[in-house]
């Protein structure tokens, strides 16, 4: 897959996950397609300047995804996998033994593992990018 | 591993920037080998000693010492 077509693909993602945030304020689910609005509008801001400034790097003939980048990425990758495992092992345990029985949507503890997740990778790597 | 590379860029008037462009990297990699927190790849290594008209084991410097810090 080219970087173009990568490009193509994430914004057609953006486009549609604007579109079930619309589809879900009109429905009446405000909070929600409120929410995926918001995220849906800073990813693609985001996108943008991180777009801009790969231009920037590839314009001086530099490589923005070189080796070391992909180290770091694999490097994050690894300690994520690692912090994520603990925490919800020891989460587990301890609920298990001690917590109390909840009832909790499914949907909502997956959105809540997948950020967590996300959170420790994205610190993960901005620590070996100061580490290395 | 410790390396000349901040060394032989001064001595041949090169900026990071440029050399980061030569060897098609950004220049943060060039900051993180000068600095002697990042070991290149064999291609990287080698397209630097090309840069500089040296070998590899000229530019890079592979010690005991290096070795026990690579260890940690």
């Amino acid at each position: 897959m080219t970087r173009n077509n990568a490009k193509l693909i994430k914004y057609l993602t953006l486009a549609l996950l604007a579109g079930i945030a619309i589809w879900q304020i009109f429905k009446g689910n405000s909070s929600f397609g409120t929410g995926l609005l918001v995220g849906v509008i800073a990813a693609a801001g985001s996108l943008e300047v991180k777009h801009h400034r790969i231009r920037a790097m590839q314009e001086k003939g530099m490589n923005p995804y070189d080796e070391r980048t992909w180290t770091l990425a694999g490097l994050a990758a690894y300690a994520s996998l690692r912090i994520f495992a603990i925490i919800i092992a020891l989460i587990v345990l301890v609920g298990y033994i001690w917590g109390p029985q909840v009832q909790v949507n499914p949907y909502d503890l997956l959105g809540i593992c997948l950020c967590v997740l996300l959170g420790i990778y994205v610190g993960s790597y901005y620590y070996y990018n100061r580490k290395i | 591993m410790q390396n000349r590379l901040r060394e032989m860029r001064e001595k041949f008037g090169l900026t990071q920037e440029e050399v980061a462009a030569y060897a098609g990297v950004s220049r943060q990699t060039i900051i993180s080998l000068e600095k002697g927190k990042y070991n290149p790849s064999i291609t990287l290594a080698y397209s630097l000693s090309k840069l500089f008209n040296m070998s590899i084991e000229e530019l890079f410097l592979l010690n005991e010492r290096s070795r026990e810090y690579d260890k940690k």
